[in-house]
Order: C-alpha cells, then sequence, then structure tokens
C-alpha cells in the first residue's frame, strides 16, 4: 500500500478497479487506527471484525461484476450518536454506554449501500453538547495537530480521525458548530449542511429544530462525493426535504464561482480574531476574487449581539425535552429505586455528566411557569429575527466568508470550571444553525507551530452547492489539509 | 431575579435529575450567569413577531397512520432495562408524596 494519504476518489477507483483490495485498504485503516489511538483517543468503538467482513464483501461484489457502489472499499468513521444496527452507540455517555441499536441511522445505510466501510463510531461531547470533546465519559480526545489542545468538539473524534490519516472521510453532527468549529481545531475540510438536506433518521437528539449531520475530509472532491450520497430527503425524517438535486462531484471539480458576490462580515474583521485567521480571511476574499468573485462588506449585528443568549435557550430547553426518555426503562443504564419517580432521579443523576445535567436544568427552567415567554418565547421571536438578517444580507450576497473560530484550538482543561466561556466560542458558528443555513469549514494552511487556520463559508439554504464550488477555489490557492501526525496508508 | 439553591432544586426536580448537594451552588452561580446573559435579549425588538415557525414555511406534515411489522422488536426490548414478554418493567409510579414532589 502507498504510504502517503488516499482521498476516498482514489480509493473508490482503485477497489472498483481491482487495483488494490477492500480488504488492504481497511487493513491499512486498522493499523492505523491501533498505532495511533493511544495517543488520540478519537474513537470509543473499532468495528474491525464487521470492517473486514464488509470490506471482503466488497472485493467479492468486484470480483463478481457488480456496482459496487461510488465509494467502494472507502473506510469511514461516523459520531457515536449516529446509530448502528449491533454495534454500540454510545453518545459518549455513561447513559447509553452499552446500548446496542435496533437499527442503521439512515445516513450510515446510504454510506454502506454506497459501498464504504465504517471502521469506527468516534468519540464526542457527551451527547453533542460541548466545545472541546472533553466532556466524554471515555475521555478526552487529542488533537492530532498538537496533543496537548483539543480537536474542538463536540465532533473532535470523527475530525481528528479524518485529520490523522484513520479515514478520508468521517461524520459529525452540528448543532451550534459541532462540525465547523473541530474541522476547523484540527485542520480538515467540514460541513454542515441545509438544516433538513440529510436525514436525522438515527441520529440520537440534541436540539431537533438545529441538528444536522455532516461530513469531514481532506479534499472538497472527496467531501462533495459524501454529500452527493447523504443529501435527500428521508420520509422517516419529518424535516427533512430536497429542493433539486445538486451536482455536488461536479461543483467540486468544475467550480463556477466567476461573478459570485461574497460577502466579509464586518464584525468578525477588526481585534476579534487571533491575527492569521483575520489574515485568512483576507488571503481567502483574494482568491476567490482572482476566480472572479466581487467582495462586499457585509453586517452581522443581530446575530452578534443576540445569538449566543438565543441558542443558549432554545437548544437547552429541545434538550430537556430530547433527553426526558432517558429514565431507564427503555433504553441503557438503569438505577433502580421504590418507585418509577425514585428510579428516573437516580438513573438520570448517575447516567448524565455535569455539562449535561447544566443543559437540561438550563432548559427545564426557561421552559417552566413565569418563565417560559420572558426566556423561550423571546428567543423564539429572537431567532426568527436572526434568519430574517441572514435573508437581508443574501438578497445582496451569494454566499459569506468569515472565521469559524476566534482562536486557535484550546489548550486541554482552558476551560474547566468556565463552562460559559466555552459557549462564548460558539459565536460564529451558532447564528447559521438558527437560521437552517448551510456553513462549510475550509482549510486554509498550517502555521509554523502546526496549527491550522481556515475560513467558514455560509450560503442561502439549500445552495449549499456553491459552498463547495467556493471551497475548491479555496482549497486550488491554498492546498489540501495535509495529515498529521506520520504517515498514512 | 433571584436564584438560589430553591430555584436549583426546582429545576433540578422538572428535569427529573437527582442532584448532589454539593453540587447545588455551582449550578446557581452557572444558572446566575446565563440569565445575565439571557436577560440582554430584553435589548432586542421583537414587537409584533410570531415566536412559532418553521425555517422553510412549511406547515407540520401529516402521514397516513398505517401498521407496519418491524422485524427489530426483539431487539429493542433487548436494549431496554428488564423486560418481561413484550413489555418493559418499571417500579410502581408513586404515592401522594411522589406527586407533591412533582
Amino acid at each position: 500500500m502507498k504510504s502517503e494519504p488516499m482521498d476516498a476518489a482514489v480509493i473508490a477507483s482503485a477497489v472498483a478497479g481491482r487495483k488494490c483490495s477492500a480488504v488492504e485498504v481497511v487493513s491499512a485503516s486498522l493499523e492505523r487506527i491501533a498505532a495511533q489511538e493511544p495517543r488520540l483517543n478519537a474513537l470509543i468503538t473499532v468495528m474491525a471484525d464487521r470492517a473486514l467482513e464488509r470490506a471482503a464483501f466488497i472485493d467479492r461484489q468486484v470480483a463478481s461484476g457488480g456496482d459496487p457502489g461510488p465509494l467502494a472499499g472507502v473506510p469511514v468513521v461516523v459520531k457515536d450518536n449516529l446509530c448502528t444496527l449491533g454495534v454500540r452507540t454510545t453518545c459518549g455517555s455513561r447513559m447509553l454506554e452499552n446500548w446496542n441499536p435496533p437499527y442503521d441511522a439512515d445516513v450510515v445505510e446510504m454510506l454502506e449501500r454506497a459501498g464504504s466501510v465504517i471502521v469506527g463510531k468516534s468519540n464526542m461531547d457527551e451527547f453533542a453538547m460541548g466545545s472541546t470533546s472533553e466532556h466524554s465519559c471515555f475521555g478526552p480526545v487529542s488533537n492530532p495537530r498538537d496533543l496537548s489542545r483539543v480537536p474542538g468538539g463536540s465532533s473532535g473524534g470523527s475530525a481528528a480521525s479524518v485529520a490523522a490519516g484513520y479515514v478520508p472521510i468521517a461524520l459529525g453532527s452540528d448543532t451550534g458548530g459541532s462540525i465547523r468549529q473541530p474541522a476547523a481545531f484540527c485542520g480538515v475540510h467540514g460541513l454542515k449542511p441545509t438544516y433538513g438536506a440529510v436525514s436525522r433518521w438515527g441520529l440520537v437528539a440534541f436540539a431537533s429544530s438545529l441538528d444536522q449531520v455532516g461530513p469531514f475530509s481532506r479534499s472538497v472532491v472527496d467531501m462533495a462525493l459524501t454529500m452527493d450520497v447523504i443529501y435527500g430527503r428521508d420520509p422517516r425524517d419529518s424535516t427533512s426535504n430536497e429542493r433539486g438535486r445538486p451536482r455536488f462531484a461536479e461543483g467540486a471539480l468544475n467550480p463556477s464561482v466567476r461573478g459570485m458576490r461574497v460577502g466579509i462580515v464586518r464584525e468578525f474583521r477588526e481585534g476579534v480574531l487571533d491575527q492569521p485567521l483575520a489574515k485568512a480571511i483576507e488571503d481567502a476574499a483574494l482568491a476567490l476574487g482572482e476566480s472572479g468573485c466581487t467582495m462586499a462588506d457585509v453586517s452581522l449585528e443581530e446575530s452578534v449581539t443576540f445569538g449566543l443568549p438565543c441558542y443558549y435557550i432554545i437548544s437547552p430547553a429541545e434538550a430537556s425535552s430530547n433527553l426526558a426518555r432517558f429514565d431507564g426503562t427503555r433504553y441503557g443504564l438503569r438505577k433502580d429505586g421504590p418507585d418509577f419517580v425514585s428510579q428516573l432521579q437516580r438513573t438520570r443523576g448517575a447516567g448524565f455528566g455535569d455539562e449535561v445535567k447544566r443543559r437540561i436544568l438550563t432548559g427545564s427552567f426557561v421552559l417552566s411557569s413565569g418563565y417560559y415567554d420572558a426566556f423561550y418565547t423571546t428567543a423564539l421571536k429572537v431567532r426568527k429575527k436572526i434568519c430574517a438578517e441572514f435573508d437581508r444580507i443574501f438578497a445582496s450576497v451569494d454566499v459569506i466568508l468569515m472565521p469559524t473560530v476566534p482562536s486557535f484550538p484550546f489548550r486541554k482543561g482552558d476551560f474547566d470550571g468556565d463552562p460559559v466561556g466555552m459557549y462564548k466560542s460558539d459565536l460564529f458558528t451558532l447564528p447559521v444553525n438558527l437560521a437552517g443555513l448551510p456553513g462549510m469549514t475550509v482549510f486554509t494552511g498550517l502555521e509554523r507551530s502546526g496549527l491550522p487556520t481556515s475560513v467558514q463559508l455560509v450560503a442561502p439554504r439549500w445552495q449549499d452547492q456553491r459552498l463547495i464550488e467556493c471551497a475548491a477555489v479555496i482549497e486550488g490557492k491554498f492546498g489540501r489539509p495535509p495529515v498529521a501526525i506520520g504517515r498514512c496508508f | 431575579m433571584e436564584i438560589d439553591d430553591k430555584t436549583i432544586k426546582m429545576a433540578a426536580t422538572l428535569s427529573g435529575i437527582e442532584l448532589e448537594d454539593e453540587k447545588t451552588e455551582a449550578m446557581a452561580e452557572f444558572f446566575k450567569e446565563m440569565i445575565g446573559h439571557f436577560q440582554g435579549l430584553e435589548m432586542c425588538d421583537v414587537e409584533g413577531l410570531d415566536p412559532f415557525f418553521n425555517l422553510d414555511g412549511s406547515s407540520c406534515p401529516f402521514r397516513e397512520d398505517v401498521q407496519v411489522c418491524w422485524e427489530n422488536r426483539d431487539r429493542a426490548l433487548e436494549a431496554g432495562g428488564l423486560i418481561e414478554g413484550a413489555f418493559f418493567i418499571v417500579p410502581p409510579i408513586g404515592g401522594a408524596e411522589v406527586a407533591d414532589e412533582i
């Protein structure tokens, strides 16, 4: 096998063309995982036996002349809040430590139907609540670019798996930035689709009006190939929809950005970013300009001022409802009591970590009598204003260019005892979830320290393809994310 | 707005979570800080806005209520705590003192 990184596109072509076998590719991925996992802790469950069986099946399919699919033999990792039939799905929580789902998530079915091989379930902040991947009952994840730093969260394990070269593609979920922020911290690409563009069937819910599943990758072409597989309406998810049938792979190979108007966010320029991240915005704008885009200043004043409190009312409120199902009866951990209420309280007291408890209590509080209108109803109205602000901006620009994160990855423990400090770092990502828009982190380079820089692109709802096209232009200028730590398969 | 131990105990009861006494104070401090941020929303003019909407303007979709045979029911039952046949077992809901607490 080659020692330099192999893209999903290259693997799929090689496996389908019998230049290498799926078993060889998956074996190399598993070897790399075994070598690096003691340092990274990016995976909760490694599915070695099942992955090799599946790879052998793909090889038999190819040998008999069958069509193995566009991701034939490609090893992938999925976040551990995506259900996998017969393979434990823990959400990083004691509550579901040994829970085996009775079904596959829609995106898992789509990936396997496309020929890919799931090699592991990635580590994450518990129930997707967190921005560092330190809040898992399976221990924290390390950033492959600097082991003393966090990979971001909550999809830190998926981001780290791609950055470290375990796999070329991983899936995460994004409720307030949990794909885009770890992509920025780990130096890979990460995309949150339009709300409703990818099915949430089989995604353990955190905040149902905000959650979306999306991919990580080390190349825009791989990102596009994955989107072509997972995008689309699923009748099992009543919030999923489909507007047209974008051809993401074509957009990645032949981006058409000439004439696109790019909005640069005024509030995120002056003095709020680490200097290399501000320079990344300027350099990305230059690259898009050289390809025929025009630039314009835009303002996200309401999102910047009100986005954080709005999000941290709505998301805990929805979480308190979604996590009410964990009562020791039908799923996971059970701590007995003399009556049902005692069982409920003891189970949830023992099963949830501190961050999850903080958010559930906050959610219950803002929904309670006497506070509901002051907090929750008001937040829903403010959310409508934030949506309207983006709608106004997109009347005059086609895509927004802004930062994903204000700083380089945090050091481990930076926010111990300061959860609100951690929340503030989501300022640039969560308004995109509130408005249901597609957003993508695009890698733009590594500093001398080895730490990555990136930018965020945001498009109107259902214009996810614009992200891929602009990202392809930026990648053409800055190059692709290199694998961190040693050799790849 | 006063946030004290009583507020936290109320929120914990509504949440169905047993919270250790030693964590109540830290939770109260956290609540105070968060509510300080939440009160910032009072500066936003939301007069005349309807709070209930869908992102894409669609209404809640309906589907036909059709019974479908699902082959993984046994797996779903096994994933639970205690089962008897096709049923999950739970303790009794509780008496008057529990109703008061809720």
